[in-house]
């Protein structure tokens, strides 16, 4: 088309297509004739788009917070990001709709809003100011660079501002107040008759026949485990050691220090100068050539380096540099470094920062261990690694041959390995073979055991390998009544404590119901007994599963009491008589108390009044997840 | 296309076509322009505009927490919400001053203060989502102020709406108010199950208390046996 274009350059439709094109491109920038990309986005919110890369920028900063919070305790399963992209995506997608919902409202945040927001922010000052350093420096161990962190800055100042909107107006009235305070400060009186599930079982005796009778009926719970009989091989690293020579030691042990060698650090100091307008780099070597000269008579070279060296950094420290590894200076320097002596100093020598005098101060030798103290670790460590690709190779073999043979007879005698069987096994257990769960399911997987399988190869630990065959299997059976003989009694004891308990309770919530007082009808029972007073709903004093059923009671009319049964997990039974509903007064509270509840109903409003904004944006919204 | 057999031709036309035309194209191409300049610099007046309500509205905002924590800074408030109402209506920003204003009226206990604010917002003409809840905020006023048939209507109105959980709740506790205690229950049971399916659902302890107390005053799922 281009083409085109300059040959009919003089007609005017070109001209009239050359506007068209400028035009836009003038005003609104190349963006707008090529405006998005051609992957498809992680969701779609009202139209808006999130990109993969805006999905995986907040992946990578959930990671570096994570990373950041939980330190050593972090599991690697929580980096997963099959784990994170859910909630990832989520929370880009609810910040979308905020922000969208905020550019509807014409909320604006000025860049002025925004300096002054982040220069009032703690984590960027310095002795109470705000410091360019400490906020570029805070930035990058946080993985943002500027644009971004204000960016995301702004996204929050935005959906601030319109979450205040409904928010921050919130309010209660007076009416609501003492509504709030009837219900939260509501008090009540009632008496309680426990009935103990223990008391009842002391004193049921059991007969032979009872006993006999429920192990008969209940069969089903008197199974024992199954049981199984099983042969193994086992592949270990230790089964492929072989010797290791004494020349093999010192060649592994020589290198190790040639490679140590290379640590050496060297200390350095050194008079630079520039070259420049004044001084070209002749002038500069001659210069140098003469201050080295002075240095081979006697003179300091610390007191040379202060008085002449144009590095304002080391200068005043007598040119010194501290140490470098090899790797701090430019090639050049550290070249002519290394083939110093400790106190020697060098020919001048050139590079980008001028010409250098450069002096070795000391040589920092890395501690070379001797042969002996380092023979056990070498020792075993060629030991391993030799032995590692037979131990592999071993498996690889196993694998093949397990899967085509019917037992582990012919894999063994092929690998030279001997199959280990083991005493009864209980489904039960949980140590020796089958501390490994997999080995367990192996050992009772009704399949292997049917078809007379191999089971696969397990790897219980990088250089331990096992595979097993089940050999005989016990079936779970009856047991014998005298084994179980005491688990029935404790069962039956408990059942018929509890249905005695369950009838004494019963009647006893019939008495309380009818008005009798509480303390009458427990010693009628020989039962202990409880009056409680002005109980409020978050009173410690009464166990909490208690006082949530006496709130759930219906207030009891005028002098009309209401009783009723509570079922403890515990199985003993608590019956309640509930005398006395008092709704909470404001004349009651004090002043202290009351500006508490008054501020905690205001927040309950604020947060409400939010959530329920949200949800009216999200559930209008048009929201499509890839 | 025509084509021309020489430079002068051409030169030609293009003199001729600019006789007839340039007037016209030239001011088609200003007119062109001043809407593109006038439509960015509304654009940016209104950006301005926006600007400086959004820093008067930090500021009350920063001035509203103080009256929260300790009472200071009122009047500092007061007179921020004011310079956003007054100077910029039609803005969202001097709505949600007027949301303001009306909280502090009803934390003074002065009901007609606040409902003359609330009805200033309405005027305004507010986004659905401010809307819903100005209205109910207006209907709980009423509910402060013994106007019972008021706040149910407008309860009504907003049942079916985004402030449907609230106003659900408002309806129960006003026909609690009336002594019908039936329908109260039914519509805080309601309120309940609709928030349930929110994607973000409230917090409110107190719906529950109401919902329990109600329940067991009308002997409904009343278990004196056993609980679970």
């Amino acid at each position: 088309m281009l083409q085109n274009i300059r040959n009919n350059i003089q007609g005017t439709a070109a001209k009239v297509i050359i506007a068209i094109i400028v035009v836009p491109f003038a005003f609104f920038g190349i963006d707008s004739l090529f405006s998005g990309g051609s992957q498809t986005p992680a969701a779609v919110v009202n139209g808006e788009k999130i990109s993969q890369a805006e999905l995986q920028q907040a992946l990578a900063m959930q990671k570096r917070r994570l990373i950041n919070m939980m330190g050593d305790k972090l599991e690697p399963s929580m980096l997963d990001d099959a784990v994170l992209r859910k909630p990832a995506l989520d929370s880009l997608i609810k910040q979308q709709l905020l922000l969208q919902a905020a550019e509807d409202a014409g909320i604006e945040i000025t860049d002025q809003q925004l300096n002054i927001t982040i220069a009032s922010m703690p984590q960027f000052q310095e002795d109470g100011r705000f410091s360019q350093e400490r906020y570029q420096q805070v930035l990058r161990l946080q993985g943002y660079n500027s644009a971004l962190f204000k960016q995301l800055l702004r996204s929050d100042l935005l959906i601030q501002q319109l979450s205040a909107s409904v928010a921050a107006s919130a309010f209660v009235t007076e009416r609501e107040l003492d509504e709030a305070i009837a219900y939260i400060h509501e008090s009540r009186d009632f008496q309680t008759v426990t009935v103990p599930l223990e008391k009842y079982r002391k004193s049921i005796t059991l007969t032979d026949e009872e006993l006999k009778s429920y192990y008969e009926e209940n069969g089903a719970r008197f199974q024992s485990e199954p049981k199984v009989k099983v042969s193994y091989l086992e592949l270990k690293e230790e089964q492929f050691y072989e010797p290791v020579s004494e020349q093999q030691v010192v060649a592994e042990y020589e290198r190790l220090i040639e490679g140590m060698a290379q640590d050496t650090e060297r200390e350095a100091a050194h008079i630079l100068l520039e070259i420049d307008d004044e001084l070209n780099r002749d002038q500069a070597v001659a210069k140098l050539n003469e201050v080295k000269q002075r240095l081979l008579s006697g003179e300091s070279f610390a007191e040379l380096a202060k008085s002449l060296s144009e590095d304002p950094g080391s200068a005043s420290n007598g040119g010194n540099l501290g140490f470098t590894a090899g790797d701090s200076f430019p090639a050049e320097f550290e070249d002519a470094l290394a083939a110093l002596e400790a106190g020697q100093v060098s020919d001048p020598v050139e590079t980008e920062a001028g010409v250098h005098l450069i002096k070795l101060l000391s040589v920092k030798q890395p501690e070379v261990p001797s042969l002996e103290s380092e023979r056990l670790a070498i020792t075993e460590r060629l030991r391993r690694q030799k032995a590692r690709p037979k131990l592999l190779a071993a498996v690889e073999s196993l694998r093949d041959l397990v899967f085509n043979a019917e037992s582990l007879a012919m894999p063994a005698a092929e690998l030279k390995l001997e199959v280990k069987r083991s005493d009864w096994l209980s489904s039960e257990d949980n140590d020796g073979l089958f501390a490994d769960q997999r080995v367990k399911q192996a050992a009772f997987d009704s399949e292997l055991r049917e078809q007379e399988l191999n089971s696969d190869v397990f790897e219980l630990s990088p250089d331990h390998f096992l595979v097993l065959h089940v050999d005989q299997y016990q079936a779970p059976q009856l047991r014998p009544f005298e084994d179980v003989r005491a688990e029935i009694e404790v069962s039956l004891q408990t059942e018929k404590a509890a249905q005695q308990a369950k009838a004494d309770a019963q009647e006893i919530e019939q008495q309380l119901a009818a008005g009798q007082r509480a303390e009458a009808v427990a010693k009628q029972h020989g039962l202990d007994w409880q009056a409680m007073q002005d109980i409020r709903r978050s009173d410690i004093s009464v166990e909490p599963a208690l006082r949530r059923f006496v709130f759930e009671l219906a207030a009891p009319a005028q002098d009309k009491a209401v009783a009723a049964t509570l079922h403890q997990q515990s199985g003993d039974y608590t019956v309640v008589q509930l005398l006395a509903s008092e709704p909470g007064q404001r004349a009651a509270l004090e002043a202290e108390a009351l500006l508490n509840l008054r501020r905690s109903v205001a927040q309950n409003a604020s947060s409400q009044a939010f959530a329920n904004y949200f949800n009216n944006l999200w559930n209008n919204a048009d929201i499509t997840i890839n | 296309m025509e084509t021309y057999r020489t430079e002068e031709e051409q030169v030609e036309a293009i003199k001729h076509w600019w006789r007839e035309n340039g007037k016209s194209t030239v001011l088609g191409v200003a007119i062109a322009l001043s809407l593109v300049f006038g439509w960015r610099g509304w654009n940016n007046y209104q950006a301005d505009r926006a600007a400086e309500a959004s820093v008067l509205y930090e500021n009350l905002l920063q001035a509203d927490a103080a009256v929260q924590s300790n009472g200071s800074k009122r009047e500092t408030a007061e007179h921020l919400a004011n310079t956003l109402k007054d100077g910029f209506s039609g803005h969202s920003y001097a709505q949600y001053a007027a949301l303001i204003q009306a909280k502090y009226a009803v934390n003074d206990g002065d009901y007609d203060a606040a409902e003359a604010e609330l009805n200033w917002v309405l005027a305004q003409g507010p986004d659905a989502a401010i809307k819903a809840q100005t209205q109910l905020r207006l209907a709980r006023v009423q509910f402060a102020k013994g106007e019972l048939d008021a706040a149910l209507a407008i309860a009504e109105g907003l049942k079916d709406g985004s402030a449907a959980v609230q106003a659900l709740e408002l309806q129960g506790d006003v026909m609690r108010a009336q002594g019908d205690k039936a329908a109260a229950l039914e519509a805080y049971r309601q309120a309940d199950a609709i928030n349930r399916q929110q994607e973000n659902p409230l917090n409110n302890p107190l719906l529950k208390m109401k919902i329990n107390s109600l329940a067991a005053e009308q002997g409904a799922d009343k278990n004196t046996t056993a609980q679970n």
